[in-house]
């Protein structure tokens, strides 16, 4: 295990490790008792949020070779790529603020003729840099590239009737995945799930495996870029909710194969009867948007969430705009007032009453519960 | 704000890891759950696995992650401790080893200071050995702090030099003979011992406040001793030179109570501001 960087928080500090890639809170006297004397921060009132988000993503481009109906962005063949330079200034604010990790997305970011660079730009900050990419531009030599470089590397894949560019095999995210794990760069696959393909499960679980993929990432499908217009029709039923958990569970048991939820699909596990202690020791969070992570557009404009259209502001101004908490709008409160159907939820203050995407996309308020999660609140 | 440091859940031995996220998000969906499997092992295997994998990783990577200041705090702590252990034995074993041939020496000459009984020797060892485990505990419960390091390291050390050259210095003064020599050796390790403890005393603790107050009472306490034991002649009180009992209330009494009462008091001001740095 290999220390990335110690954040003091108010509360102690974060203790960002790579190899494998964690982040630890601790208390003060856990930093203090190993040496480390704190700073500024130890001797302050509690601001009641972190001193800078833990993650940053940043999109490079909007160009992408693919066409998938689900995708988050509108990422066209005929895209652009955001400049480095301007990527580089976002990144040197990630550095100062000591953001741990960073994500580059947009389009595909393997079109960006300056990814690696912009890796190694992020290496030399102290960042770690992940992505997710479609896959089709993968190599063994841009393995051999990557490795040592991102922390991650995310392949989103297909399956017979799955979500994405029917154009594309499916064969080819898996042959990514192959090359990628075989460079030893550590790689899952992203899958999005929809009414459809929620039954291909097992597929994606059993590809993953004889891909030699380390995880499957669980999302759903969200009502952003060009899925806003599937989304009514593929969202997935309550039914398929309820079952998701007992069925990844078992696949991955099977599989041999772990399994993330994304945050969206968070709050089913929170109120799956788990106890607090657990979704606290092991940093369960629903909505982050404003709070954990802070996104980039491709003007370089800060937002709480790429998958909503609030701009806070230019993100040389983000450590300005980090402590002025109501720019955020509701993503700035601490607590978040939710709607009578959250409110008494035990798990509230960590599932934020989920996805705030969903939300806008039913002309809800932050402040409404998801209409679409089959969560029981506890 | 999101609240992950409410409950402090998996105790080490010193400070507590609130929460571990493994992983890193790879595009814009946040943290969400990873390994979501984790969060369907029952809560006491988790907390195991914290305290039993986690928490020993995170040790050995911070030890070697510390800020360079701190990593040098935590080197002259280390050394301050050791230094004060050794400060405070190593006067003991020397007594206990010249303790026989200086009585002897010493009861063929003038007995000069007249602590004679095998059972005050074996006592006077007893109390050492604790007196040397407490300052060593008290030591090394604080050999982290700044406070503790800088000032101990510099105390010790400047105790040892001085310790060294007043001895050598007490030595000389009396070596008239060869055989005074030779009695005045087993004065060395109680001597030094007083001369460390006074300084330790008075750098670390604060009892002593004022440097000049210190030596004041370091040259006077040692004139004395000398024109006592030179020049006048002795009443024996309870059996006990007078000579022998002021140079142990000077070398040892005070100096041992200044020393445990300014480290106490240093324990509270870092319980009290355990953030203050020098």
């Amino acid at each position: 295990m290999r220390i990335q960087k110690v954040r003091y928080e108010h509360f102690g500090g974060i203790v960002a490790t790579e190899d494998p890639v964690s982040l630890a809170w601790v208390d003060r006297d856990y930093l203090r008792a190993r040496g480390f004397a704190g700073g500024a921060i130890w001797s302050g009132e509690d601001p009641g949020y972190l001193r800078a988000p833990l993650e940053m993503e940043i999109a490079i481009g909007s160009r992408c070779n693919l066409c998938c109906p689900c995708c988050y962005t509108t990422a066209k063949h005929d895209g652009r790529d955001v400049p480095e330079t301007q990527v580089v200034r976002a990144l040197q604010v990630a550095a100062e603020m000591e953001v741990f990790h960073v994500a580059f997305g947009g389009g595909e970011p393997l079109l960006h003729p300056g990814l690696l660079s912009l890796a190694r730009e992020a290496r030399a900050r102290n960042l770690l840099p992940a992505l997710t990419t479609n896959g089709t531009l993968v190599t063994e030599q841009w393995g051999r590239a990557a490795h040592g470089l991102f922390a991650r590397v995310n392949v989103s894949v297909d399956v017979p009737g799955g979500p994405r560019d029917p154009h594309c095999s499916s064969d080819v995210a898996w042959r990514a995945v192959k090359i990628l794990r075989q460079a030893g760069v550590a790689c899952g696959v992203n899958f999005i799930m929809t009414s459809r393909t929620f039954d291909l499960l097992p597929q994606v679980f059993e590809g993953a495996a004889k891909a030699g993929a380390d995880s499957v990432l669980l999302l759903r499908l969200k009502p952003a870029g060009r899925g806003s217009a599937v989304y009514d029709a593929l969202r997935l039923s309550s039914a398929q909710q309820k079952a998701l958990l007992a069925t990844a569970l078992g696949l991955s048991k099977r599989h041999h194969v772990p399994f993330h939820l994304d945050c969206a699909l968070a709050p089913l596990l929170m109120t799956a009867g788990r106890s607090s202690k657990i979704l606290h020791l092991l940093g369960a969070t629903g909505c982050i948007a404003g709070q954990l992570l802070v996104t980039v557009d491709l003007d370089g404009m800060v937002q709480p969430c790429s998958h909503l259209d609030l701009r806070v502001g230019p993100v040389e101004d983000l450590p300005e705009l980090w402590r002025r908490r109501p720019a955020w709008g509701g993503f700035g409160a601490s607590q978040p007032a939710l709607s009578v159907r959250c409110a008494t939820c035990a798990v509230a203050d960590l599932c934020r009453g989920g996805c705030a995407a969903v939300k806008n996309h039913h002309g809800l308020s932050l402040a409404a519960s998801d209409p679409d999660i089959a969560c029981q609140p506890k | 704000m999101i609240q992950h440091h409410r409950q402090p859940l998996a105790a080490s031995s010193r400070g507590r890891i609130l929460q571990v996220r493994l992983g890193i998000n790879p595009n814009s969906s946040g943290f969400g759950i990873l390994y979501a499997f984790f969060f369907f092992l029952p809560p006491a295997i988790l907390s195991l696995l914290v305290a039993l994998v986690v928490e020993p990783w995170l040790r050995r990577a911070l030890r070697s992650q510390q800020p360079a200041s701190d990593r040098d705090i935590t080197a002259r702590g280390a050394v301050a401790a050791l230094v004060w252990a050794l400060a405070w034995a190593l006067p003991w074993v020397g007594v206990f080893v010249f303790w026989e041939p200086a009585r002897v020496l010493a009861l063929s000459t003038s007995d000069p200071v007249g602590i004679t009984g095998s059972y005050f020797t074996i006592l006077l060892l007893v109390l050492c050995v604790l007196i040397t485990l407490a300052i060593t505990y008290l030591v090394w419960r604080c050999r982290r702090h700044p406070l503790l390091a800088k000032s101990s390291a510099a105390a010790a050390g400047s105790a040892l030099i001085l310790m060294l050259s007043a001895t050598l210095g007490w030595m000389l003064l009396n070596h008239s003979s060869i055989q005074e020599f030779f009695s005045t050796l087993w004065f060395l390790p109680v001597a030094s011992m007083a001369l460390a403890l006074i300084w330790m005393a008075l750098r670390l603790g604060g009892s002593i406040r004022s440097l000049a107050i210190g030596l004041v009472y370091l040259v006077g306490g040692i004139v004395t001793l000398i024109v006592t034991f030179l020049y006048i002649p002795s009443p024996i009180v309870g059996g006990i030179n007078g000579v022998s009992l002021y140079f142990l209330l000077w070398a040892v009494g005070f100096p041992l109570l200044a020393a445990i009462y300014g480290l106490l008091r240093l324990r509270r001001t870092i319980d009290a501001n355990p953030e203050s740095t020098v």
